[in-house]
């Protein structure tokens, strides 16, 4: 048998009243101090579960409420009628130490799982079951405004831009017939030597990086990276990833955005970078394959890429867990080096 | 606690929250909400506000939090599922993109009723429960009209607008049978806007002069060092005068709500508000998110207790009412598109 001391609201006024509440043996719930006095079985009673120490409402079929602050007592009551098992395994979870230390080590291990394995997987597979008209409805229109914005036409020689796009046009001949392969060469200031690929099968090169380039099969290195973010569809899983990653962390942690958003800003854009990189780092797989395949030698790869980072000036050391791409030293060791 | 004053008696808020208490709430829910992929999400939602309305009391009664985790996830299903659509036609069909927020805005006098009458209806005090009771059209020109006159009157409108949104928040609202009333006038939001106006300018001079001084420094390294210094404490002078306007504002809205001869009075401080805010940020941030309960329950706490109400002897004669539950997709939603229905 248990008591506790109770404010009785009865949902009419807001004047309070101090009852007492009896639970006694056979499952009933007396209540004194207000007349008449009541009775319940413990059944029709709806009591809320705990949280923390904020006082407890027990709600009464008549429409009123009792709220109590002894939780300790409704805690007794319920458990010797056995009710609300879950409600307090959880407090009981969300009150004692090594529980919630076991809990943060699984918290972080979640986390790192989800964001190593789990997002990623997700995405992979969406994107893989996605057609691929949607790679091309995300790149249409970009290329005709970056020609607007940031591209003037090739100055490259005719016959210097003829023979590079035969040697890509072979080069790709045996790929996935689903993607239309094209080479755009296009001059710009703006961005200096450089490729990028968009996911339609389009692969833009700079002048400047056919000029940084002393061979055709250095060039090919560099398109075949391009051709492996298209085929593993790197744009759609991209967009996808990131969006989960935000919303899970906006679910999650719903506080931060009370406390600032520049708290909430920083670990996206964190795990956006790790992100980056590992497509960087399979774009450079399929690389890897694409060369050997056309037994085209892999330490061109490493050449280009060499002299790309020389010509753009080195970045500070330490930076690289910022980096949207891994460090030259690993692609170098994937490549292998110049004989 | 309770001080009889002039105009009666004095109820202070008081926050019982605990940081330590809360930490453990807060870390079980977002386990839960990770490894369920958000779904728990919804439950996590009502165990945290469960926690900061039941550590809320004025006049030795609590404030409660009663609402359906079911209908916060289907809420939040809805709004995501839209939020998806709406990027994905950002991506795929730009076009489409516009066309479906221009088919969305019909729909923000529903979303920012219903957001705000979820919310209402799912607080209790007492056992009498609060509510919202809008007309649409009246929204519509609150959140549709006044931001398209805004930009038309070169800002000027902008404190009318502030004080008009807190009215129609205010004065629809209503604890049991009773509607609360707004009783401020827009004067004093427009004293407001203009001390903060002339105190971002003050701001704004004097770091553009701190700026040109670092620049006229001869050694390089010196040069750099001011210039740097002049960005930062004009960083910092700005973050302090928004929090002045945000608390000048604060302070206004909340000591003009009146129910049935009470009436509230908030007395927060510019100096520790944003002292907290900042302390906060920086908490957060170097604990990597650990300290986001602790950070929490500061600012509650200090929010909380700088709020009063008047003429707490009225109290025990508010009158209750029956009502039935409410759907909480325009919660959601709002929510996540950032809409200011909150006061």
């Amino acid at each position: 048998m248990t008591s506790l001391n109770a404010r009785y609201f009865d949902g009419r006024t807001a004047r309070g009243h101090e009852v007492r509440l009896r639970f006694d043996a056979t499952g009933h719930v007396e209540i004194t101090g207000i007349e008449p006095g009541l009775r319940f079985a413990l059944g029709t009673l709806s009591i809320s579960s705990r949280v923390g120490n904020t006082p407890r409402s027990i709600a009464l079929p008549n429409g009123a409420k009792c709220e109590t602050d002894d939780n300790d007592a409704v805690d007794a009551a319920l458990a010797a009628q056995s009710q609300q098992r879950y409600a307090r395994l959880r407090h009981r979870l969300e009150t004692a130490w090594p529980y919630i230390l076991a809990l943060f080590v699984c918290t972080a291990a979640a986390v790192w799982g989800l964001v190593n394995y789990g997002v990623p997987e997700i995405a992979r597979r969406a994107a893989f079951a996605m057609p691929v008209e949607a790679d091309r409805a995300l790149a249409r229109s970009t290329l005709e405004v970056l020609d607007h914005r940031l591209f003037e036409p090739s100055q490259l020689e005719a016959s210097r831009r003829e023979a590079l796009e035969a040697r890509f046009r072979s080069a790709v001949a045996a790929l996935d017939p689903r993607y239309e392969f094209r080479l755009e060469l296009r001059r710009s200031e703006a961005i200096g030597a450089n490729a990028f690929a968009l996911p339609d099968g389009t692969i833009v090169v700079t002048d400047a990086l056919v000029q940084l380039a002393e061979n055709d099969e250095e060039l090919l290195a560099v398109l075949a990276h391009e051709i492996g973010h298209v085929i593993h569809r790197h744009a759609l899983r991209s967009v996808m990833q990131n969006s989960a990653v935000a919303l899970l962390l906006a679910f999650a942690v719903g506080d931060v955005v009370s406390v600032t958003s520049l708290a909430a800003a920083l670990p996206t854009m964190l795990v956006g970078a790790k992100f980056s990189r590992d497509f960087e780092r399979e774009a450079d797989r399929f690389a890897l394959e694409f060369l050997r395949a056309r037994h085209i030698p892999t330490y061109h790869a490493t050449v280009i890429l060499q002299r790309l980072e020389a010509a753009a000036g080195r970045t500070p050391d330490g930076l690289d867990y910022l980096s949207s791409h891994p460090g030259i030293e690993e692609r170098a060791e994937l490549f292998g080096r110049a004989p | 606690m309770n001080q009889a004053g002039e105009s009666g008696t004095q109820a202070r808020f008081e926050f019982s929250g605990r940081a330590a208490e809360y930490f453990r709430i807060w870390i079980v829910n977002v386990f839960l909400t990770i490894i369920t992929l958000g779904i728990y999400s919804a439950w996590a939602k009502v165990r945290r506000n469960r926690y900061l309305y039941g550590s809320t009391s004025l006049g030795g009664a609590a404030f409660d939090y009663l609402a359906d985790p079911v209908a916060i996830l289907k809420g939040r299903l809805i709004a995501v599922g839209f939020l998806a659509l709406y990027s994905a036609a950002g991506h795929f069909a730009p076009p489409l993109q516009s066309l479906l927020a221009l088919l969305f805005l019909p729909f923000l006098p529903w979303i920012v009723i219903r957001a705000r009458k979820f919310t209402l209806r799912n607080t209790a005090y007492r056992n009498i429960r609060f509510d919202f009771n809008a007309r649409k059209r009246e929204a519509a020109a609150v959140y549709i009209g006044w931001p398209i006159l805004i930009p038309l009157s070169m800002m000027l409108l902008y404190p009318f607008y502030v004080w008009r949104r807190a009215q129609f928040l205010t004065a629809r609202s209503a604890y049991g049978m009773q509607t609360f009333e707004f009783r401020a006038n827009p004067g004093a939001y427009y004293l407001a806007y203009l001390k903060f106006g002339a105190l971002f300018l003050l701001v704004l001079a004097s770091g553009s002069a701190l700026f040109v001084l670092g620049l006229t420094q001869t050694d390089s390294g010196s040069r750099v060092a001011a210039v740097a210094l002049a960005l930062l404490a004009t960083f910092f002078a700005l973050l302090a005068t928004f929090s002045y306007k945000d608390v000048c504002v604060a302070n206004l809205t909340w000591s003009a709500i009146a129910l049935n001869g009470m009436q509230t009075q908030c007395t927060l401080q510019t100096r520790r508000l944003y002292w907290i805010a900042l302390s906060n940020l920086f908490a957060v941030l170097l604990s990597a998110g650990l300290l986001i309960p602790w950070a929490t329950i500061r600012m509650a706490r200090y929010r909380v207790s700088s709020l009063r109400l008047d003429g707490a002897q009225n109290l025990d004669a508010l009158v209750g009412t029956q009502s039935e539950s409410i759907g909480a997709a325009g919660e959601e939603i709002g929510e996540f598109l950032g809409i200011d229905i909150g006061l």
